[in-house]
């Protein structure tokens, strides 16, 4: 008899929740058995609001999914986004303690145990501690273990959030009577299924345009050295439209999705667009230049502050950010993105084609975050559980990700 | 296949000040309405659960009781009395002291020791018997009845040695040995010479139900001339009588050969074959040879002196 475990991957996002229902079979490998997007409510900013609307939502969705593959979630994997998520870079250094000065797996512990050690501000909570490379005596290295040195260091980003928002996406979750395994941030998550291993060891940087917020990972050497989210999204887009044309929000949403484009280019000068193109009363014309400039501006600023806190953080070398940029989420369906993207970061940029050996419907960029949580499903975030399971993971997951 | 591959270092938050210690502190539920219909489905299946469960235990207690009943003999209180008396009742000849051959039943058999049914079995596995019952009648009687097998036929089959033995042909074609019969009953049965199979058999023995009507028949009607009958022969006669040319031979010490046909009336051939023995005594008795009953609305009479007769 085969033991297998029924996982949900869930995102609250500001503009949508996705669900995904997965198969983990025996451990061994995962078939994804049913999906469900519904329209978010009391949720702004990726930060839920409203408890009780969002409950609302996120549960329909989560029966919807149940309903759809005819199965039960066991346990959930919970994807984290808001601008409450900040990130810190803390670095562990140790002695080495043998007196032949070979590195043993009591001091690499204890390295990592000392860049854990810092104490977070009461109300804040650690969601990530992802860890960087090894330094002994100063030179990087991936594994310390048995070589020799005298001083080990190893580096770490923690990603912290607000408690009380954590706690109330855990909350959102527990209302069904779900237990949450695991609680990834929507950047990580998304990187994890939409980069190849070469990308990352080549450097790449993930920006994940959702409605509300903007989530970005960057990989280097093969490591999250940084993570952010950048509190603007595709709603601020719709809100820059709808007050820019005078129109509402709905009929912006529309027009940004049918005629927006986020990157000028003087051809388009004489480019006329109309409002709903049905020729109802109340249509009318706009030039697209104008339309292009207010997403522009609004895009690029996005852009823009990425590259600050880049820079910020020491980590903006496009040398090593060689796989470039790769945009996904539901606004990186934006035409001209990637190029705009390309002139403020200065970077190759691309988007994202969604993870291959998934069904047509769910490479779309608004199931990145969901695929990448059950991904973390099924091989753990843990480095040893990773490496247990990692080393077959590529054959285990020739079913991965294909909808039954 | 997936693109996705692995991200170095773990990325897991444990120890202080992870979210997994706000996991920990389940407050009060959110109650909407969707995580209200989860929650009393979920009752809905465990207690479809428990009570399939309890179903499947109270049924395999059930069964093991219902097992455990079956390897317990019933105690019946009731004391058994002993067989004083069995009453043996045929419609037959079988004497009572045959019953004694058949059936051995033990001394000090109480009413419920005796099988009833092993009883039957062996009373019918005699071929004289066609059917038996067997009746416990309380509080001490045994009653036996049995249906016997009514002779037709005598028929001589080869005994140990090769000496030839009599036997009884019943209705059904059942050869049986016969036991209790009076001689004179026996001594007025006919002998039987059979039908021959294409194998070269001559059992089993068909058409022996015809063979009684004609001889009940003729016995009826031609009581004097039937005593006369000492061989009946099915040579000519398969069993069938619908069948086309189907004949039953009679040898008498009257007619050497007198020839029904097995598939007409035996009433009308005898009535025919009483005109012609009349026939024949009027006009001096002449020897006669063979008289062929069979042909339609006419008889064939041959004279040993080799004239041939129709009547």
């Amino acid at each position: 008899m085969s033991a297998s475990k029924v996982v949900g991957a869930v995102e609250i996002g500001t503009t949508k929740v996705a669900v995904l229902l997965g198969e983990i079979l025996e451990g061994e490998g995962l078939n994804i058995i049913g999906h469900c997007v519904a329209s978010s409510k009391g949720v702004k900013k990726g930060e839920i609001q409203d408890l009780n609307a969002a409950s609302d939502c996120v549960h329909a969705a989560i029966l919807e999914a149940e309903k759809n593959s005819n199965s039960r979630i066991d346990e959930v994997y919970l994807a984290q986004t808001g601008s409450h998520l900040q990130g810190t870079f803390s670095v562990g250094t140790t002695n080495v303690s043998s007196p032949d000065n070979i590195v043993r797996e009591i001091d690499i512990e204890q390295a990592k145990e000392d860049a854990k050690r810092r104490k977070l501000p009461v109300g804040r909570t650690y969601l990530h501690h992802i860890q960087n490379p090894f330094s002994l005596d100063g030179q990087p290295v991936d594994s310390p273990l048995m070589r020799e040195g005298e001083r080990l260091q190893v580096g770490y980003w923690s990603v912290h959030g607000d408690s009380n928002k954590v706690k109330n996406s855990l909350r959102v979750i527990h209302g069904i009577d779900l237990d949450v395994n695991d609680i990834i941030i929507s950047s990580i998550a998304s990187g994890a299924v939409l980069l190849e291993d070469a990308e990352k060891e080549s450097g790449a940087l993930v920006i994940d345009m959702g409605g509300g917020t903007t989530d970005y990972v960057l990989y280097r050497k093969g490591y999250i050295v940084k993570t952010g989210v950048i509190p603007i999204g595709g709603d601020h887009i719709t809100n820059d439209l709808s007050l820019g044309l005078r129109v509402g929000r709905r009929s912006a949403e529309d027009f940004k999705v049918n005629n927006g484009r986020a990157y000028y280019e003087s051809a388009d000068q004489e480019e006329k667009v109309w409002l709903f193109g049905d020729l109802t009363i109340g249509d009318r014309e706009y030039p697209l230049p104008a339309i292009t400039k207010i997403i522009e501006a609004r895009v690029s600023e996005v852009f823009q502050i990425i590259k600050e806190q880049l820079e910020d953080a020491e980590l903006y070398h496009p040398a090593e950010i060689a796989s470039g940029v790769i945009l996904t989420g539901g606004s990186s369906q934006l035409d001209g993105i990637d190029e705009c993207a390309r002139r403020v970061l200065k970077l190759e940029a691309h988007l994202a084609q969604g993870p291959r050996g998934v069904a047509e419907e769910l490479r779309h960029p608004r199931y990145s975050t969901a695929l990448g949580l059950l991904h973390y499903a099924l091989t753990g975030q843990d480095e040893k559980q990773r490496s247990l399971k990692s080393g077959s993971l590529l054959r285990k997951l020739t079913g991965f990700f294909n909808f039954d | 296949m997936i693109t996705g591959g692995k991200t170095k270092g773990s990325s897991s938050a444990g120890g202080s000040q992870s979210w997994r210690e706000l996991a920990g502190r389940r407050k009060k539920h959110l109650n909407s309405p969707q995580a209200r219909r989860r929650r009393q489905q979920r009752i809905l299946r465990l207690g479809l659960f428990f009570l399939a469960v309890l179903s499947l235990f109270g049924g395999g207690f059930w069964l093991l009781s219902m097992l455990g009943n079956r390897d317990e003999a019933i105690q019946i209180n009731t004391p058994s009395r002993l067989v004083e008396r069995i009453v043996f009742d045929t419609d037959g000849v079988l004497p009572d002291r045959w019953l004694g051959s058949v059936i051995e039943l033990k001394k000090g058999s109480t009413m419920m020791d005796v099988d009833i049914h092993a009883i039957k079995v062996d009373l019918e596995k005699e071929e004289q018997v066609l059917s038996a019952s067997v009746e416990r009648v309380f509080p001490s009687t045994l009653k036996i009845s049995v249906q016997e097998r009514v002779p037709v036929l005598r028929i001589a089959v080869e005994g140990p040695g090769g000496r030839p033995v009599e036997r009884l042909v019943a209705t059904d074609g059942t050869i049986y040995r016969g036991v209790g019969y009076p001689k004179p009953t026996l001594s007025n049965l006919p002998f039987l010479e059979p039908y021959r199979h294409s194998d070269g058999r001559i059992k089993p023995l068909r058409g022996i139900e015809r063979v009684a009507e004609l001889l009940a028949e003729a016995r009826g009607r031609q009581p004097n001339l039937a005593r006369t009958w000492k061989i009946v022969s099915l040579k000519g006669f398969s069993g069938d009588p619908s069948l086309i040319g189907q004949v039953i031979a009679i040898r008498s010490t009257r007619v050497p050969e007198i020839v029904f046909g097995a598939g007409s009336d035996f009433g009308q051939q005898l009535d025919r074959l009483g005109l012609i023995l009349e026939y024949v005594r009027a006009r001096g008795n002449p020897s006669l040879k063979r008289i062929d009953l069979s042909l339609r609305g006419s008889a064939a009479v041959q004279f040993t002196s080799g004239r041939i007769s129709s009547f």
